[in-house]
């Protein structure tokens, strides 16, 4: 989403001449699931804002989950225009709460003029904290046309706070860890058939695995390892053949013969009688 | 950033929660008088606002922030007009859970 967030550190680290923290930082899946992961977007209403919970000067977490972007329906009640940046004061009802929205480029000065004072506007902003005062950083912001859409907004928030507190209640808290919905337990499975845990209400994408992102092999080999793991070829001694997995499952026995060997290395098949026929690593 | 005067979401039967607070709804103007506008809440009751008529052109819906006079009339500050398309109904049901199980999200 275009925030308009221009990380300088990134951009001129190295003056240019060598890989920045940025770039190295995207090759690492893992970390940048957590950036995607942390990046929620909250319908609120400005009584749920000003209850948030805070950690330090700008931490602040709504329901439990981390306030990073916050969108809210309200009127314009005060607005001060100063060229380079616009004051303004949006009461949705709930509260009233200082804004402040930078005009920069000639789209940012365009997109404030459609904004007059006492209308119903829809913003997407920042929340930031100064001497305890809360205001929000706005980046986008819109006259609302549909008067419908106020009535939507306060239904998403009221939804969005019931999915983020009862639905989420007893997971583990942080957004990205499995529950574990069966029984038996299964650690060791990285390409295991658990159901993913409920995640906190997030409009970005959001995988499970890290290592789905840059896999193309990970459908196969899940597919690989769900019919190996049935109870028959999980007791079986000799084994299957790799080239009746590649009939059974109808996928073509190269890319069979492709998924066994990562998840060979992986440490989840091992071979048998010779390098043809494959058992799971589980219960072995 | 300050919560100490909302205005609740109300239709005509919650008005008389609010008396002598500042409320908000959406009503259908039915009639008007000198000085008062006579309209209908979401929830088909009868609603009487006093105070500044809102100036005309105005929509099939209107939008009154005010003070809650009685349980049933209203001292109007602001209207909106909130368009010819607006879901009365779906209104009707935010009032009722703003003013019930979400309530700690608005007052």
């Amino acid at each position: 989403m275009y925030g308009g967030e221009f990380d300088g550190n990134a951009a001129f680290a190295g003056g240019g001449f060598m890989p920045s923290q940025a770039t190295t930082q995207a090759n690492d899946s893992s970390a940048s699931l957590k950036n995607r992961d942390v990046r929620t977007l909250l319908p609120l209403t400005l009584k749920q804002l000003s209850g948030a919970s805070t950690n330090g000067e700008s931490n602040f977490s709504v329901d439990g989950v981390d306030i990073n972007t916050v969108a809210i329906v309200g009127r314009i009640s005060r607005m001060e225009n100063r060229i380079t940046q616009v004051d303004f004061v949006v009461d949705d009802g709930t509260g009233w709460v200082d804004c402040v929205r930078w005009c920069q480029e000639r789209q940012e000065t365009e997109e404030m003029e459609a904004v007059k004072l006492g209308m119903y506007v829809r913003l997407h902003g920042h929340v930031k904290s100064f001497q305890g005062k809360r205001s929000v950083n706005v980046f986008s912001i819109r006259p609302v046309t549909d008067f419908n859409e106020i009535v939507h907004h306060f239904t998403e928030c009221m939804y969005v706070h019931m999915y983020n507190t009862k639905l989420r209640g007893g997971s583990v808290a942080h957004g990205g860890s499995t529950t574990q919905a069966t029984a038996t337990p299964r650690p060791q499975m990285p390409y295991s058939t658990i159901p993913t845990s409920a995640k906190p209400y997030q409009t970005g994408p959001s995988n499970q695995f890290s290592n789905q992102i840059n896999d193309p092999m990970h459908g196969v080999k899940q597919t690989v390892m769900n019919y190996l793991n049935q109870p028959m070829h999980l007791v079986s001694e000799a084994g299957v053949h790799c080239d009746i997995i590649a009939r059974d499952l109808r996928i073509p026995p190269l890319q069979v013969r492709q998924a066994i060997e990562q998840l060979s290395s992986d440490g989840c098949v091992y071979s048998t009688v010779d390098d043809t026929c494959f058992k799971s690593t589980l219960n072995a | 950033m300050d919560t100490s005067s909302p205005s609740a979401f109300v239709n005509g039967a919650l008005l008389r929660r609010y008396i002598g607070q500042k409320v908000r709804t959406v009503i259908q103007v039915i009639g008007s008088d000198t000085g008062s506008v006579v309209g209908k809440s979401t929830d088909d009751l009868q609603i009487v606002v006093r105070g500044p008529s809102p100036t005309p052109p105005l929509t099939t819906y209107l939008e009154v922030i005010g003070i809650a006079e009685s349980d049933n009339s209203i001292r109007a500050e602001t209207w909106t007009n909130f368009g010819n398309t607006f879901d009365p109904q779906n209104y009707n049901e935010l009032c009722k859970l703003a003013n019930g199980e979400f309530k700690h999200l608005f007052i």
